[in-house]
């Protein structure tokens, strides 16, 4: 038991920023990402002794977060919470931002909440499209054509500078 | 590197600057063990919210009622499989042999008659012979009942900041009465009573008839309760005797209220939760949950009595709620996942077998998912259906429109839209079914 303990604390407290960053991408909203990483670390402590020696509990623990979330905006009252628009101040000392950042930040946050998670797991996540249906729970066809929607969107709603160099050709909307 | 590949790139790159400045909070073990223990007691039935959130329609009890059967059939092995839980929950198939008839493709279905029971659209209950009211509600309607024998409205409401009501609006007058109360609504088996739960107190019931509601006279422990079930006929004053009794699910046990009797917990080992009871007493339980698949395991019970062997039980379903002459039952997926449900049936009361259903199973095809479910008759399920459109771009804002469709779904195998398809975004469903 104790050994169950310690395995699972170490292992929460390495991925616990991990998962906030990931949970504030899908919500926008800093508390409401640590409510979402709180509940799912609870979900896998009350599943650990189960979990733990599964290769994929980083792949385990991604779909309790992505479900918390999809349950927080499918709930019917929903639409009555105001998202804070308490951001927090970009202190990025690490490079300069050309403004690439709020533009995409913005249109991110722009997004419906399907397209949205489709967004952060493919691109922020990095998965594969596979493995982000199997997330959301939706086909392999959904998540290409919703994340090149994405994409297709964001190409033309971008300041002309922004516009990344060395365009070779285009893919058109339905791009893969 | 193509364009795709420099869009791509940079939509990574504003996303991980964005993240690595989000806010940190410091890992707190104590609050993950805190909400763990929140958590193990506010589990409630899996279908639990759905049931006791589901707009319901009280009609006279002559015309809804044909008490099922209590034969026993030989109880169904469990097939409690366990599955990689990273690997996406597999939709239930379709049963042995192929006698179920399931329907993947919604997406060109004829219009057929419109639906038997009332149902809202916009907030507007539209009944059967086309007849439109908008209740006017003092806070945002969630469900509604409508008590056609003293025309009256039961609507469950919210204010959006944590109050949930009940508010009780005569079809004509304007002696609106308000009820604090917790969320849900549940009916008994014959829709003659209405029942929700007080905020942290006892039951509450509105029988057709009755002015007002009567408190049971014992109340409930706990403050993650959920009302799941009525039973009886003669909820109307706390007197001994008074048929009348109420199901809870109270974190991991649930318990059973009596209008002037004991209330208790029933023993874990028979359920921990229930879904729906029939007029003739057998009541659809969870037996157990888990947050790995297969998710729950339910079963029929004759009777909810301690140490009670169920006519069957199977991990292959969820469930929510009888036909209104109790030979059917709804079945829902046994571990809720992902965008939403993927699956309703219709399954037999009495050997837990599938007959027909609706099921996404194509993985190529739409992704439709079901936001509810009613009873239109003992033969036929309404089911709400949503299914993502090509998305538009607005002022500031991607919309995706969603077609939002009633489904009727026929125990003989038939399926077609009961009212015309209507385009609507995907967070406010534009219909809102209302029954059991």
């Amino acid at each position: 038991m104790a050994q169950h303990e310690d395995d699972f604390t170490e292992y929460a407290r390495a991925r616990q920023p991990a998962l906030l960053r990931t949970a504030y991408l899908l919500s926008g909203d800093p508390h409401t990402a640590e409510d979402l990483v709180q509940t799912t670390l609870a979900k896998l402590y009350l599943a650990w002794p189960k979990v733990e020696k599964r290769e994929s509990v980083d792949g385990y623990v991604r779909r309790i977060l992505v479900n918390e979330h999809v349950s927080l905006w499918r709930r019917p009252w929903r639409r009555n919470e105001v998202t804070s628009t308490s951001l927090p101040e970009p202190a990025d000392d690490r490079q300069p931002d050309d403004g690439t950042r709020a533009v995409v930040w913005q249109f991110v946050r722009s997004l419906p909440p399907r397209q949205r998670a489709v967004v952060v797991l493919r691109y922020y996540e990095e998965l594969t499209e596979a493995e982000t249906a199997e997330v959301l729970g939706i086909s392999v066809g959904t998540v290409k054509s919703q994340a090149s929607r994405a994409l297709a969107t964001l190409r033309r709603q971008a300041p002309p500078d922004l516009a990344p160099t060395r365009p070779t050709h285009d893919l058109g909307e339905e791009e893969r | 590197m193509t364009e795709h590949d420099n869009w791509t790139a940079l939509v990574r790159d504003g996303l991980r600057s964005e993240a690595y400045d989000a806010p940190a909070a410091p890992f707190d073990l104590s609050a993950v063990h805190g909400r763990a223990t929140a958590i193990r007691r506010r589990r409630r039935i899996v279908t639990g919210f759905a049931a006791a959130a589901a707009v319901a329609v009280l009609v006279p009890a002559a015309v809804m009622l044909t008490p099922g059967g209590t034969q026993t059939m030989p109880p169904v092995a469990p097939s409690p499989t366990i599955v990689d839980p990273t690997i996406p929950t597999p939709e239930p198939t379709p049963e042995p042999g192929g006698s179920a008839t399931w329907h993947s493709d919604l997406s060109d279905l004829p219009v057929g008659e419109a639906p038997q029971v009332p149902y809202a659209r916009d907030s507007v209950v539209v009944f059967p012979d086309g007849a439109q009211v908008r209740p006017e509600t003092r806070h945002e309607p969630y469900a509604v009942h409508y008590q056609a024998a003293a025309d009256r409205y039961v609507v469950g409401t919210h204010d959006g900041a944590g109050g949930w009501y009940v508010e009780v609006i005569p079809g004509i007058g304007a002696d609106r009465q308000v009820y604090d109360a917790e969320p849900g609504l549940v009916t008994n088996a014959s829709q003659s009573t209405v029942a929700w739960l007080t905020p942290g107190g006892p039951v509450m019931a509105l029988r057709i008839g009755e002015p007002e509601p009567v408190a049971f006279s014992n109340e409930l422990p706990g403050a993650d309760r959920r009302l799941v079930a009525l039973e009886g006929e003669d909820c109307r004053e706390v007197t001994v005797g008074h048929d009348c009794a109420a199901y809870v699910n109270v974190g991991d046990a649930l318990w059973s209220s009596h209008l002037a009797g004991p209330t208790e917990p029933m023993s874990p080992a028979t359920a921990i939760g229930a879904a729906d009871m029939t007029m003739d007493g057998r009541i659809a339980v969870m037996r157990s949950r888990d947050d790995l698949e297969p998710g729950s395991c339910w079963a029929v019970l004759p009777r909810l009595w301690h140490d009670q062997e169920p006519i069957w039980e199977s991990c292959d379903a969820g469930l929510e709620a009888f036909s209104p002459d109790g030979r059917h039952l709804r079945g829902v997926p046994a571990y809720r996942s992902g965008i939403g449900d993927g699956l309703v049936s219709i399954l037999g009361a009495e050997t837990g077998q599938v007959r027909v259903g609706l099921g996404r199973f194509d993985a190529e095809g739409e992704d439709w998912f079901i936001a509810g479910s009613v009873w239109e008759d003992s033969d036929h399920l309404l089911v709400l259906v949503a299914t993502p459109l090509p998305d538009t771009w607005t002022e500031d804002k991607i919309e995706v429109d969603h077609r939002w469709q009633i489904i009727r779904l026929g125990l003989d195998g038939s399926v077609e839209n009961a009212v015309e398809p209507v385009v609507g975004d995907e967070l406010t469903p534009v219909f809102m079914l209302m029954g059991r």
